[in-house]
């Protein structure tokens, strides 16, 4: 792999949280295929803020983050249009998984970013573009409709 | 295991199936050696500097309490709120007597801030109260719309004329006591009846449902004293109608003009590349400022000032007339389309807006003689230094669009706009 030097920090940085980005974009979509674009996009995103962006490996995760909402609201006017078919690569069926997919994308986002990634509350606001509070509310929310779809 | 669990491990059994391609870096390199070199962006300090002047540039408006209003305005209608303060208190005093009348403390540290020309949040934290107070001022008078704490949140308090329905959490271990109150017919409160108190443990939740038919809003009051005698207070006011916050249809934006859905209908034709002209906050700027003055003036703008990852302003100047400052926000973070919610004038000021029945009227202070203007409204004469008002046929519901101009021999010589809720 050539690389130039200015290259170097992007490469260190693609060795490092490439492989964890991925996971947590198909976390928040739900496709493989997707994760790794939306991924690959946010490298690209961070290359170009490279100057000003202080926390590169934060910066792409709230690119991944954003990535993965702008996805979904592509696919939803999709889907209003054209119904999606049934995916023959999914898993064994999965409620919970099949309900986290159902579930708004702040919603989503906000389980996902506290309950994988481990973040704080106010992190996750940061990332969301949201108060604490919100970011509570969308789990609180969130949770419920999984425990609602998963209880007998 | 409880939902946490079962969603943690989920979670970590799932992401095990993403898989990564094998020339992942091969792709992104050969997309970075399409795109033109990079420049070096503003540092972060000069952001950060940006954001604190905006930060001085608010709180160096006036204090509407503090101000002498030449020409208040007597409303007829006021918007849904908690607790009235008397006339002639400012933000921060109408904020703390409201918390003392509801917890008997004197509130402890405040930090008061002004969202835009009538509207101000007074936070409250350390000895003894922790919430954050919303204000609305409306004819001179400050309004407590509602109170928030993250300590003992309310989620979806509804009133349909016959049940009011909420639920609150707390989120700390302590004395919970949760009432609602009533309205009679003459409107004075009567009082609060206690619907749950006890001492309840980390994330408890009570479910509040209270018959009352005919009413004309219920309130919602919840407070919860920690270990450490801290009171965490929330309360809110629901009337029989949409709320106006998160109902569909309510303006959320001055230009666009549109709701919450029309912002999402055009983040999604920014995302695909259509409206890539929203993602610039100086262009949304621009178009606002040449829509509104739609050929009565020339204008420059400057370079977009960033306050927060969400909201920031972009100065500009008239070429025969005032300057002031665009104010634009968006709902999200990289990639979120900016709108705009508010311009500023030098030479212009809406001091307050209110509904009187079939009209919208807005109070406006102008610092040179003119004519104002409002698609809709009749033109109306101002001298320099004068207060007058100008009204509209409407009657709105929740966010509404004032943008009104001061007109001179056909020139724009100022231009000043908010999103109002009457």
């Amino acid at each position: 792999m050539m690389t130039t030097v200015w290259e170097e920090p992007l490469v260190a940085l693609y060795r490092d949280r490439y492989e964890p980005m991925v996971r947590l974009a198909y976390l928040l979509t739900g496709d493989r295929a997707v994760a790794e674009e939306i991924v690959q996009d946010a490298f690209v995103n961070v290359h170009r803020a490279w100057a000003r962006a202080t926390n590169p490996p934060a910066y792409l995760r709230a690119a991944v983050v954003n990535g993965a909402r702008s996805w979904g609201r592509r696919r939803n006017l999709e889907l209003l249009r054209r119904p999606a078919p049934p995916d023959p690569s999914v898993l064994v069926a999965d409620e919970m998984w099949d309900a986290l997919q159902a579930l708004p994308h702040r919603q989503r986002a906000a389980i996902v970013l506290r309950f994988y990634e481990d973040l704080p509350d106010a992190r996750i606001a940061e990332l969301l573009g949201c108060r604490e509070a919100t970011v509570r509310t969308a789990i609180h929310r969130g949770l419920a409709q999984l425990r609602k779809e998963i209880e007998p | 295991m409880t939902i946490d669990d079962d969603v943690r491990t989920m979670l970590r059994h799932r992401a095990d199936a993403a898989q990564v391609s094998d020339d992942a870096w091969e792709r992104i390199a050969a997309r970075l050696d399409q795109r033109p070199p990079r420049h070096v962006g503003r540092a972060l300090a000069a952001v950060a500097a940006a954001a604190a002047a905006l930060v001085a540039g608010l709180l160096a408006w006036p204090d509407p309490g503090g101000q002498v209003v030449l020409r208040p305005a007597a409303p007829t209608t006021l918007p849904p709120h908690v607790w009235a303060a008397p006339v002639g208190r400012t933000l921060a005093e109408a904020a703390t007597g409201y918390v003392e009348l509801r917890t008997g403390l004197t509130g402890g540290r405040q930090e008061p801030v002004m969202t835009d020309r009538s509207h101000g949040t007074v936070r409250f934290t350390g000895d003894g109260v922790e919430t954050e107070v919303f204000l609305h001022r409306v004819g001179g008078r400050w309004l407590v719309l509602a109170a928030a704490s993250d300590l003992v949140p309310i989620f979806d308090p509804s009133y349909d004329g016959s049940t009011f329905a909420a639920s609150v959490v707390a989120e700390a271990a302590g004395q919970l006591t949760v009432s609602v109150r009533e309205k009679d017919e003459d409107g004075a409160s009567e009082g609060f009846t206690g619907v749950f108190g006890d001492v309840v443990g980390v994330r408890h939740e009570v479910t509040v449902r209270h018959e009352r038919r005919g009413e004309p809003g219920i309130g919602l009051l919840a407070r919860l004293m920690l270990d450490d005698g801290t009171v965490a207070l929330a309360e809110v006011w629901s009337e029989e109608r949409d709320d106006p916050a998160t109902s569909e249809g309510h303006l959320v934006a001055v230009w666009p003009a549109t709701d919450a859905e029309g912002i999402e209908s055009l983040q999604t034709l920014a995302d695909s590349g259509e409206r890539s002209d929203l993602l610039d906050p100086r262009a949304v700027a621009a178009s606002f400022l040449t829509e509104v003055l739609d050929g009565s003036a020339g204008f420059g703008v400057q370079d977009f000032q960033q306050g927060d990852a969400t909201s920031g302003e972009v100065p500009y100047a008239l070429a025969d007339g005032a300057d002031g400052t665009v104010l634009v926000r968006r709902s999200g973070g990289e990639g979120a389309i900016w709108y705009v919610v508010g311009a500023t004038s030098s030479s212009l000021e809406i001091v307050d807006v209110r509904r009187e029945e079939t009209h919208v009227v807005a109070d406006v202070r102008a610092s040179m003689d003119g004519t104002l203007q409002w698609t809709g409204a009749p033109p109306v004469g101002v001298r320099g230094g004068g207060i007058v008002s100008i009204g509209r046929p409407d009657t709105p519901v929740g966010g509404y669009p004032v943008v009104v101009r001061l007109v001179e021999d056909g020139t724009t010589r100022a231009v000043v706009a908010e999103l109002s809720r009457t």
